[in-house]
């Protein structure tokens, strides 16, 4: 029964990609979908072991952002008074990344289904985005243009409204 | 793997269109965006959200497909424009599940599967289809032709119309294509206008063509006609009592955009118009050329090509065409014709009358591949020059991967007994996969190998691999006859040998017989003219009987 299990441990062990296991509080966790899904569905079965999930597409030091993030918004899951502090606390969180990580946490944010994350990277991403000509934003992003010309030029001259 | 290396491009599509969706009200922005490479093109394309299944009475599917020009790659010496092009259109009926077909008349070419990546492609037209369905999920009705309206940057159903044209000319659509509400078809009139002849998005407008040439556009918001482009009616000098096919219009694919108009005038000349916007009035003007282009005109598509790609042939200037293309006014063309291939012709454009009109089946080499594989897809063996068609190069039939050179076997197999691995016991796909290569090896053995040079190691592998798939409970009851015949054949060899010797012996003697009674009758014949020659002699001699010459005369004188 998921009653009687339920309360029977609060925190469960989250696997990396490189095999580093990471002791994660219950709240925490479910803050990413996919946890809790994995969570649920061993509490449905009434195991009272410990809950190990492995995760193959997350590195440890990915996860450890992620999770530091769950950890954020976790403590503030229940009071919405604090939320322009948090999101100035999101804000400075993405800063301090490179791109490469920020690719790699936003591929995490939406392999674990931590949507207020995923919705976080986009935004900056997007953001970052703005006023950059293609070229620059092939550049930052390290895009490899696959248009053939006769493309680049077509799609160049098409109207904003033209989106086919 | 992924985690080593950065690929902005690869983002999954739905990560991608979050971004844009950030960049919304930032036009220059997200243009830019989509402009950065195909991937978040194509996450950001309308076509995402197809296929949709129309929430209405009755139901309705909503799908999308291209056409394509494929070639190999260039390799080493041989440029890839050195192939003719092999021209496929591709439909996505149920999501990620694509089916390449022909592009005239949506015969299927492959049985599913994806477009192998060592093709160069090039994109030439998309279509999206509206097609009724009946309770058996059975299209029962296509319609003629599907535009897509949005006017949201990063389209999605809920805030997207649709306007489509159907039962022979008729104009009608849906405001927006939400999933949750149940969705209502409104007909697009105008004063006494019912029909069109073709609608198109040029510019940015949406354009209904009228019979008689007059151009009105249609506001996506309304789906009302809103304003009229073309007031000059078509010139109708010239078209007398032909009953006359619907028109086509087709944007030009070089820039600037032009807008052309297409007509049969009778079963073998046509008139291409050009969009003139002068102050007094926009209006059709007729041209003779339309430059080094190729026109192609189906019944879902109408686009150009540069004839450039077309390097062996000249079809400069070229109508490549099936009479659906043009559908006569009157008939209600609800069911879905299928155009023979002898029905595919070209149509030159202000050229010499004699070559002006003739079906592509009357081309020898025509430049194009329509209706099989070329030979430098598949066909392992006929040229080393392509590297796909070495052994190696694997394809996914049925969501496994099979050797190239074993595709076309299968899939007529799969065509003529269906599903052989249904009952399959084995799970494993690679396994299956293998099973499946030797079935086309084996058939492959029995459609290529005379009894003659049949060897015993191929019969030993056409029994095991018989024997082998019986026990993997492969649907394979219609191979055992054959099997069976090619080990009887085999196994009685000799016998069928040595009854060829006696039967090639008994030639000889009926031959020897035959010469022999010959001869006999010359004998005969010779016996006979002595006789006669005989009896002539005795005549002229004076004495009867026998006469002895050595004896004297005189004998028994005394």
């Amino acid at each position: 029964m998921a009653s009687s299990s339920s309360s029977s441990l609060s925190r469960v062990v989250v696997k990396s990609s490189d095999n580093n296991l990471f002791v994660v509080n219950k709240k925490v966790a479910s803050q990413s979908q996919l946890l809790k899904q994995c969570i649920d569905n061993m509490e449905e079965k009434g195991t009272n072991d410990v809950i190990l999930i492995p995760l193959s597409n997350v590195t440890s030091n990915i996860l450890t952002l992620v999770l530091e993030y769950c950890e954020k918004h976790a403590d503030f899951a229940d009071d919405d008074n604090n939320n322009q502090e948090l999101k100035q606390w999101d804000h400075e969180f993405l800063k301090k990344f490179d791109y490469a990580t920020l690719n790699s946490l936003t591929m995490a944010a939406d392999y674990m289904v931590t949507k207020s994350l995923l919705n976080l990277c986009c935004q900056f991403i997007a953001d970052s985005i703005k006023d950059l000509t293609v070229q620059q934003i092939r550049q930052i992003f390290d895009i490899k243009n696959d248009f053939t010309p006769q493309e680049e030029a077509d799609i160049k001259n098409e109207n904003a409204w033209a989106f086919r | 793997m992924k985690r080593h290396q950065t690929n902005w491009s690869n983002l999954p599509t739905e990560v991608v269109r979050s971004i844009a969706g950030c960049l919304e009200e930032y036009a220059d922005d997200l243009h830019n965006f989509r402009r950065t490479c195909k991937k978040w093109r194509q996450s950001t394309a309308i076509s995402t959200i197809l296929p949709l299944t129309i929430n209405s009475t009755p139901r309705r599917k909503l799908y999308y497909s291209s056409v394509s020009l494929l070639r190999p790659r260039s390799h080493g010496d041989v440029p890839s424009s050195a192939y003719s092009p092999w021209m496929i259109s591709a439909i996505e009926t149920t999501n990620g599940n694509l089916q390449c077909c022909h592009p005239f008349n949506k015969t299927p070419l492959l049985a599913e599967g994806s477009l192998c990546e060592e093709f160069q492609s090039i994109n030439l037209d998309r279509a999206y289809h509206l097609t009724q369905v009946d309770d058996e999920d059975e299209e029962v009705i296509e319609f003629d032709k599907v535009l897509l309206l949005s006017n949201r940057r990063v389209p999605s159903g809920d805030e997207c119309g649709l306007l489509a044209l159907h039962s022979g000319g008729r104009l009608g659509g849906y405001l927006s294509l939400e999933i949750d509400c149940e969705l209502t078809w409104s007909e697009i009139k105008y004063r006494s206008i019912t029909k069109f002849d073709d609608i198109i998005m040029y510019k940015g407008m949406i354009l209904a063509l009228t019979r008689q040439g007059k151009v009105y556009t249609i506001d996506e918001n309304r789906l009302k006609v809103d304003s009229t482009l073309v007031d000059h009616p078509l010139s109708q000098v010239g078209r007398p009592r032909y009953r006359g096919c619907r028109r086509r219009l087709v944007n030009s694919n070089s820039l600037p955009k032009k807008l052309y108009l297409v007509e049969r005038v009778s079963q073998c000349s046509f008139r291409v118009y050009n969009l003139h916007q002068e102050k007094m009035g926009n209006k059709w003007v007729e041209v003779k050329s339309f430059g080094e282009n190729v026109l192609f005109v189906t019944r879902d598509y109408c686009f150009f090509v540069s004839a450039s790609q077309f390097s062996t042939c000249c079809l400069k200037n070229c109508i490549v065409f099936s009479n659906d293309g043009f559908p006569r006014y009157g008939s209600g063309r609800t069911n879905w014709e299928r155009s023979d291939p002898t029905k595919i012709f070209v149509f030159r454009v202000g050229g010499h009358s004699d070559y002006n009109f003739k079906p592509i089946s009357r081309f020898t080499g025509f430049p194009l591949f329509l209706w099989s594989c070329p030979p430098w897809a598949w066909d392992k063996g006929s040229s080393s020059s392509c590297q796909f068609q070495s052994n190696n190069s694997t394809i996914k039939f049925k969501g496994l991967d099979i050797r190239s050179n074993f595709l076309q076997t299968l899939q007529n197999i799969w065509s003529k007994h269906g599903n052989l691995i249904e009952n399959s016991l084995i799970r494993n796909g690679d396994m299956v996969s293998r099973a499946l290569e030797s079935l086309a090896q084996a058939i492959l053995i029995l459609e290529q190998t005379s009894v003659q040079s049949l060897s015993d190691s191929q019969v030993d592998y056409l029994k095991s691999t018989l024997s082998d798939l019986q026990c993997m409970r492969f649907k394979v009851d219609w191979l055992v006859p054959y099997v069976d015949k090619a080990v009887q054949l085999h196994k009685s060899k000799p016998l069928i040998d040595s009854r060829d010797q006696l039967l090639s012996c008994k030639a000889k003697v009926q031959e020897r017989r035959s010469k022999l009674y010959e001869e006999l009758a010359e004998l005969d014949k010779l016996e006979k003219e002595l006789e006669e020659d005989v009896a002539n002699a005795s005549k002229f001699i004076p004495v009867s009987g026998n006469v002895d010459m050595d004896q004297p005369i005189g004998w028994g004188l005394s």
